[in-house]
């Protein structure tokens, strides 16, 4: 019997001894695998620009400081560290950090650069020999963190401090060297300090334990769950080196929460809460940093500073008691307030319109698993400092928009409740680049991306397109057309009787006058000529995006489009004919800075420079005669259209100058009235941004080589009849008086106004044909 | 008019002066059937007026192209020298994808320096791209103003770019009319 029972129960031993084995083996097999593998979710981070400075830039010393504070550099009384610099008198000297730009690295160095009446003078390097530029770490301006929230900044074990290391020890785990991932010492101390209630509570948790609960398992706090916890530990203890579970546990561990966001890690956390590298901090941030993880909202230094203050003081004493600090590091420490930085935009994402495109930009070549988590670097055109300029230009003429009566009043009569929204897009003329990207009044929303999404009626917008395809059939600048009264059949509907803005017909006016003023009827009257067909294949042509309206409406811009997309069309005439793809990522780089793609400049030539140039002439002419003279631009060489929809439901602006193309789109969500023309609206938004970031004049844009060889020829006319001046002419260099490139053979008459030999000439010829005047 | 001269036969030979005068006058000058069109004051777009696409604007004045170039035009000057050499080391040493990115800059800071974008199309076509090649070229073209020898580089690289999609023939009249323009 007994020997049944002793039988009976050693295979039950058995039994239970091959599960519990079996269940290790599992555990063992969870632990290696993700643990070897450092699998940890890294999401790419995403890069603006980097600042180009060169002598003879406009940028203050104050410009200039902003700067390196927008990429997380610090004022000091000595230049001592990376990340530091020194102001003095129309000086800086700036102890550049090691950085990872998108084709190179650049070590550590350090500058000195000078300033003179808002420009910059001169750039020193270390030896004080002169450099021809220097290029700024470029900022960070967003994450792809993954849907389920974690973000991170990964540090090998090099970029840890060992002040952090041993903070770490002497806090949280004091026998970390020395146990096998429990430590029945820890749990006895923590025990018997808890129960005095005066000192530094301590978990009775390892650092080993602490990681194992952070990485593996949820917080439910059941025997079952510590058990585990234990063996798990015990089990990583056996399998890795101390330093790998120490550098993972920095790594690893939640240090706080931004909406969905978590935080994980020192380096992010340094990031997050000082806007500096962990390798920057002072003992006082990183003891500040132990203190948050001991639970990230209880010790939320924006939320609790005393508190969070009042732990800090007591780890910097612990740190001094066991010799990791001395008394001057400890009484400097002590003294420093928190200095927590509370960043403007906390979420993962600073610039969510531009980031949208920058995502869109990447799917075809990347998926979004591996832009959440294999620490990439994306580096992107966005331009800061444009993106800010931009963002205020819209937020301030809005404000201001707001209480224009014709806004008004469509609230107040209950037709919306809605406020305006707005939308802008600047990119590089030459290049395609997109510069700055605004999604909506409301820059750091996540909300919807207008710039992108919102597809509204281009209106008058699409009529360069009508005119350059007359100038490609033969048409000129002068050529008269006729604005009269025009009845289009349709099939299966009425006739469609298109109207002028002013309701009037100007009867024969000349090409450009056509343009600049919008006029549609004009406008329709040409197009029906040209046939609709072909103007609906050259919009595809010059936007690279096709059509679906095939109707009469097309020439007055019954199409929708989104504000990128009528930045690409007019990215073509700006440009000088070229279609240019916008775009907005340069590199993307692996985490070991190797490169995995580039992304290069994509332009085709579409309109012969002759035809590019006529049509930013006659948008010249917007400017300075047409529907857009109100502009603050006017005389100073920019291009543009307005436009604006039925009912002034959209009001629309697309401008360029030498160096900058900005769209800005004004609506409303629910498409009812704005209220305002394009002239009235977006107009003065692109007005205010163009005064912010400056604009530089057009200039000619066909060369005397070219015009020799075109056969055309430089001439003056009338804006208003299109008739040439010549001679002395009262209009001369009047706002009437406009430039154009004439073909050699084009036939023109003078403008009466005018007195000239030729005139005399011809009165001679009437003295000597014989026939008296009656 | 004619009335003012037909009652005074007296006057007709000082008539006869004047007309004679002005008629010299008459051909010599222009009326709108003589095609001599007005010298165009054209900028040399190659080095004036151009800026930094972060938006900091050189507002130079200089649209006649005659004013001294500013210090920022010459400090881009040697930025772009110096991302030119950068570039040639690159290429020197076979990293055409390297020398790319250091013409891109230098394209970013000096966006319509012509012989920038030549630069970039020939190193495109050096990177077998010949389609990219050509238009990078085209653009070139349209900024060079009256640069003739960059025109020139840029019209050669687009004759190596047909060539290199099998359009022999027109790749042959390219080279034919310019290998001897001078510049």
């Amino acid at each position: 019997m007994l020997r049944v029972a002793l039988k009976s129960i050693a295979w039950l031993a058995l039994a239970t001894a091959l599960l519990l084995a079996g269940y290790l083996w599992k555990l063992d097999r969870t632990i290696t695998e993700t643990f070897e593998g450092r699998r940890w979710s890294v999401p790419a981070v995403v890069y603006a620009q980097p600042l180009e400075i060169y002598p003879g830039l406009e940028l203050s010393q104050a410009d200039f400081i902003s700067e390196l504070n927008r990429v997380g550099y610090e004022a000091a009384s000595a230049v001592r560290h990376p990340g530091q610099f020194k102001i003095g008198q129309q000086q800086v000297q700036v102890h550049l950090r090691s950085v990872q730009f998108v084709e190179s690295k650049r070590a550590t160095t350090t500058v000195t650069v000078t300033f003179s009446q808002k420009q910059v003078r001169t750039i020193r390097n270390l030896q004080g020999n002169e450099e021809p530029f220097l290029r700024l770490d470029p900022a960070v301006i967003g994450s792809f963190f993954p849907s389920h929230g974690e973000d991170r900044v990964i540090l090998t074990p090099e970029q840890v401090p060992a002040l952090l290391r041993n903070a770490l020890k002497a806090v949280e785990d004091r026998s970390f060297d020395t146990h096998h991932g429990f430590d029945l010492r820890g749990i006895a101390r923590a025990f018997w300090v808890n129960l005095q209630q005066r000192k530094l509570s301590q978990g009775g948790s390892t650092l080993t334990q602490q990681l194992v609960k952070s990485y593996f398992l949820d917080s439910r706090r059941t025997l079952q769950r510590k058990l585990r916890e234990l063996a798990m530990a015990v089990i990583l203890e056996v399998r890795f080196e101390k330093t790998d579970l120490l550098n993972a546990y920095i790594n690893e561990i939640n240090i706080g929460q931004a909406g969905v966001r978590a935080i994980h890690g020192f380096g992010l956390g340094s990031q997050f809460y000082f806007n500096r590298p962990l390798s920057e901090l002072e003992p006082a941030g990183i003891a500040t940093l132990v203190t948050i993880i001991r639970g990230p909202s209880y010790y939320n230094p924006f939320r609790h500073p005393e508190r969070v203050r009042e732990r800090r003081d007591r780890v910097l004493e612990i740190l001094h008691q066991q010799q990791h600090i001395d008394d001057v590091q400890l009484a400097k420490a002590l003294n420093s307030p928190l200095d927590v930085v509370r960043g403007a935009r906390k979420g993962g994402t600073y610039y969510p319109a531009f980031m949208d495109l920058v995502r869109r930009d990447l799917a075809s070549q990347y998926v979004e698993q591996d832009l959440a988590s294999q620490g990439l670097k994306v580096f992107t055109t966005l331009a800061p400092r444009l993106q800010d300029a931009i963002e205020a230009g819209i937020s301030d003429t809005l404000e201001h928009l707001d209480k224009h009566p014709k806004v008004l009043v469509q609230q107040e009569s209950g037709v919306t409740e809605q406020l305006l929204q707005a939308a802008a897009v600047v990119t590089d003329v030459q290049t395609g680049e997109v510069l700055a990207l605004a999604g909506g009044r409301d820059a750091g929303s996540d909300g919807f991306n207008r710039a992108l999404k919102a597809s509204r009626p281009m209106g008058s917008l699409i009529k360069p397109v009508v005119f350059a395809l007359a100038l490609e059939d033969g048409a000129h600048l002068a050529t008269h057309l006729q604005d009269q009264a025009v009845e289009v059949s349709l099939p299966k509907q009425a006739a469609w009787t298109p109207q002028n803005f002013d309701k009037t017909e100007h009867g024969q006016v000349p090409l450009i006058r056509a343009l600049a003023d919008s006029l549609n009827l004009a406008t329709v009257n040409l197009g029906m000529q040209l046939g609709v067909g072909r103007i609906a294949e050259r919009l595809a042509e010059l936007s690279g995006k096709p059509t679906k309206n095939s109707y009469p409406s097309l020439l007055l811009g019954a199409e929708p489009r989104t504000p990128l997309e009528v930045s690409e069309l007019y990215a073509t005439f700006a440009s000088g004919g070229f279609a240019t793809k916008p775009k907005t990522v340069i590199g993307v780089l692996n985490e070991q800075g190797q490169e995995l793609s580039h992304h290069q400049f994509q332009l085709e030539q579409r309109l012969t420079p002759t035809t590019a140039a006529q049509i930013t002439r006659a948008m010249q002419a917007v400017m300075q005669q047409g529907t857009g003279k109100s502009s603050r631009h006017a005389g100073t060489q920019t291009a543009g259209k307005t436009g604006t929809s039925d009912d002034y439901r959209d009001s629309w602006f697309a401008g360029f100058d030498a160096s900058h193309l900005t769209v800005v789109w004004l609506g409303r969500d629910d498409n009812t009235p704005a209220g305002l023309t394009g002239a009235g609206g977006a107009l003065k938004v692109w007005d205010q941004i163009m005064a912010d970031i400056g604009s530089s004049p057009l200039g000619q844009n066909v060369g005397a080589g070219d015009i020799a060889s075109l056969a055309v020829s430089e001439r003056h006319i009338d804006y208003s009849t299109g008739l040439l001046l010549e001679g002395n002419c009262p209009l001369s260099k009047t706002r009437a008086d406009v430039s154009v490139l004439l073909p050699l053979d084009a036939q023109l008459l003078v403008h009466p106004g005018c007195t000239s030999k030729g005139g005399f000439g011809k009165r001679l010829q009437r003295w000597f044909g014989a026939t008296p005047e009656s | 008019m004619n009335s003012f001269l037909s009652p005074l036969p007296l006057l007709r030979p000082l008539t006869l002066f004047l007309l004679a005068t002005s008629l010299a006058g008459c051909l010599g000058g222009g009326g709108n059937n003589n095609a001599s069109p007005p010298p165009v004051a054209v900028e040399d777009r190659s080095t004036v007026g151009s800026n930094n696409t972060n938006g900091e604007s050189t507002n130079n004045n200089s649209n006649t192209g005659t004013a001294q170039p500013s210090q920022a035009e010459v400090s881009k000057s040697n930025v772009t020298l110096a991302l030119l050499e950068k570039s040639e080391v690159a290429r020197s040493q076979g990293n055409l994808k390297e020398a790319v990115t250091h013409v891109e800059r230098a394209i970013r800071i000096n966006p319509r320096r012509a012989d920038l974008w030549v630069q970039l199309a020939q190193l495109q076509l050096a990177l077998d791209e010949p389609t990219i090649a050509e238009g990078y070229a085209r653009k070139a073209i349209s900024l060079a103003g009256s640069r003739v020898d960059w025109k020139r580089d840029a019209w050669l690289v687009i004759a190596d770019a047909k060539q290199a999609q099998g359009m022999t023939g027109e790749a042959d009249a390219i080279r034919q009319r310019w290998r001897t323009a001078q510049g």
